[in-house]
């Protein structure tokens, strides 16, 4: 039979000090810990779900990301006229052929430049790309140096307002909107007439990629096209990515270095709390000796001292999970951002806290006040009941 | 003719300190009767302790045997030895020992959640208990809210709860002032006398083994001194 879990958790209270030491030291591992994987899965949401599922992107042959790629408007034109091409209700095929480059411009909080996507785009853009919608201001003017910028851009760099401008290279550009796309990658761009942007950045007839609705099931257009490309000798250059695929790609080594430095941060700090933790239990062991003894004398058996001792190590690392998600929450929906390595250019995006990042944080927590809790614990039950008695 | 309750033969007890060898217990051989209460006297270090520990199968003996309320202690392992004590014997201490985080209630109620009982039939143990020992009404207090004398009471009805045959008590007044140790060995006097639960007291005070029907005095232990009288009323000591 167990000891009542009354005695485990009421006795966290006889030590105020040491114990809160304890819950804040989980706590701040806690913080950490959702703060870390918060920006890692904001990045990742902001880039991986800028893409579609219904959507191809078509890619120079090895191209990681859009400026790498090279894709000729020849090449382009003869896959818009392929069958795996949708077309909307006026019979015109939903095909966007696109050019990117990166502009230097300053950041609004004034540390420094950043580089910006500025995204030719052609007027099919805002059919294919979904969620796109203007915000404040209105479109850019075909055949104009007119730009619209992305919502989270205008947060981020200096003069991104309506009526703003910015200067790259002898050109300027005047801002005329301000667009959203529900928070994705998207909005970290700038978005111009593709015909402007190839004549002002002397692109010739190389664009960067191509975006169409698939027509059917996009995985099998994605087979059927991939095929045609290999077996047109004009086409061999380029291949075809499914474009939420593409993105969730891309947001991949970002998110996967913030986790990776996070883990390693959180685990040192880890350890630190699983030490205060123990320090935290070893003390209570002591002090209670003559407590411990009393209980084996009545008759209970060592393992339900363990698990008595455990419980109080668990009930700490509770209470420090529930002050760390607490205070990390404050962090949700932060704004922030930062490069891109997969791109280089800026991308803005929020902390993110989700349910799953706070039920892990909270089972690391529970893994601290156990581990921490362990030999402690195993102190108590392996006290024989004469000494323990003696020592009081 | 009855089994007597504790029967020790030639019970040894050996430590080692610093290279010396101390003998807390040297061969001693004991019967006590059930019902009996017996007040175990003696200079510290004269082994009543260490005998009170044999007898409750806290600690075993290096050389001897031990048998209490009819179990040979020796067969028993470390689980069944603590299953045993949960259920035949039950001790008081100097310094009552109570759990401060929970209340008289809790505390009392503690030893009775090793033994299949419902939640109603332990409320109903705790609070005869309870009443027995004159504390009823404070069934919620926790023992920083008692005071030395009613810790001890709730102490003692923590040992009664259970309804053990044997009642182990060490030094049980040692940390009270006269009149609360008075009401304590008054409360143990009644339990010996009305309910016929055997006591065994080890104390330093005459005046608490003058309550014990049978007084053993150890020296370097050995039994020095066995003598019966018939315990003192109140007041009378």
């Amino acid at each position: 039979m167990a000891i009542p879990f009354t005695y485990s958790y009421r006795s966290i209270a006889v030590r105020k000090g040491a114990s809160a030491m304890a819950v804040f030291g989980i706590a701040l591992v806690v913080v950490v810990f959702v703060v870390l994987l918060a920006l890692a899965e904001g990045f990742r949401r902001a880039v991986a779900t800028s893409g579609s599922p219904r959507n191809l992107i078509l890619l120079r042959k090895g191209a990681d990301a859009e400026l790498q790629s090279q894709v000729r408007r020849e090449a382009a034109r003869i896959v818009e006229d392929l069958p795996v091409v949708a077309a909307d209700a006026a019979g015109e095929r939903l095909f966007s052929l696109e050019a990117l480059t990166l502009v230097n411009l300053p950041k609004k909080d004034g540390r420094g430049d950043g580089y910006v996507n500025l995204r030719g785009a052609s007027p099919k853009s805002l059919d294919v790309h979904e969620g796109v919608r203007l915000r404040e201001g209105r479109w850019f003017q075909w055949g104009t140096n007119q730009v619209v910028v992305g919502a989270a851009l205008s947060r981020r760099i200096r003069d991104f307002t309506v009526g703003g401008s910015f200067v790259s290279g002898r050109h300027r550009f005047e801002i005329v909107g301000i667009f959203e796309s529900g928070g994705n990658s998207f909005e970290s761009e700038v978005w111009m007439d593709a015909t402007i942007f190839m004549a002002i950045f002397n692109r010739g007839d190389v664009y960067q990629s191509a975006i169409f609705r698939a027509r059917g099931d996009p995985e099998a257009a994605r087979a059927e096209l991939n095929r045609i490309l290999e077996d047109d000798p004009r086409l061999q250059s380029i291949q075809a990515l499914n474009e939420k695929e593409y993105y969730r790609k891309q947001s991949e080594l970002m998110a996967s270095v913030i986790t990776i430095l996070g883990g390693i941060l959180t685990f040192i700090m880890a350890i630190g709390g699983v030490v205060g933790a123990m320090n935290t239990m070893y003390a209570a062991v002591a002090q209670r000796r003559r407590e411990i003894g009393c209980m084996l004398s009545m008759g209970f058996s060592p393992e339900s001292l363990w698990l008595a001792f455990i419980l109080e190590s668990l009930c700490l690392a509770g209470l420090g999970a529930i002050l760390g998600c607490a205070v990390s929450l404050v962090f949700d929906g932060l704004k922030t951002g930062t490069t891109n390595w997969a791109t280089f250019s800026e991308t803005a995006f929020e902390f993110t806290v989700t349910p799953a990042i706070l039920a892990g944080a909270s089972v690391l927590a529970l893994a601290m006040g156990f581990i921490g809790g362990f030999l402690p614990a195993l102190n108590a039950s392996r006290q024989k009941v004469v000494e323990a008695l003696r020592r009081a | 003719m009855p089994e007597p309750i504790i029967q020790l033969r030639d019970c040894t007890k050996v430590y080692h300190k610093g290279g010396e060898r101390i003998l807390p217990l040297d061969r001693l051989s004991l019967d006590i009767e059930e019902g009996d209460f017996v007040a175990l006297m003696g200079p510290s270090g004269s082994g009543k302790t260490t005998l009170l520990n044999l007898i409750g199968g806290l600690d075993s003996p290096d050389e001897g045997g031990l048998i209490v309320c009819g179990q040979n202690l020796a067969e028993l392992s470390p689980r069944g030895l603590a299953r045993w004590r949960s259920r035949h014997v039950a001790y008081v201490f100097q310094s009552f020992n109570l759990l401060p985080v929970l209340t008289a209630f809790q505390n009392v109620e503690l030893p009775l959640t090793l033994m299949p009982l419902s939640k109603a039939e332990r409320r109903r143990h705790v609070e005869t208990a309870l009443r027995i020992v004159g504390l009823g009404a404070r069934m919620h207090h926790r023992p920083d809210e008692l005071s030395g004398g009613q810790e001890q009471r709730v102490a003692i009805a923590r040992a009664l709860a259970c309804d053990p045959r044997l009642l182990l008590a060490d030094e049980p007044t040692g940390d009270l002032d006269a009149q609360s140790a008075q009401e304590v060995m008054d409360l143990l006097t009644a339990l010996n006398r009305e309910h016929g639960k055997t006591i065994i007291v080890v104390t330093h005070d005459p005046k608490v083994a003058q309550c014990a029907r049978r007084q053993l005095h150890l020296e370097k232990g050995v039994l020095a001194r066995d003598t019966a009288s018939e315990p003192a009323r109140r007041g009378g000591a």
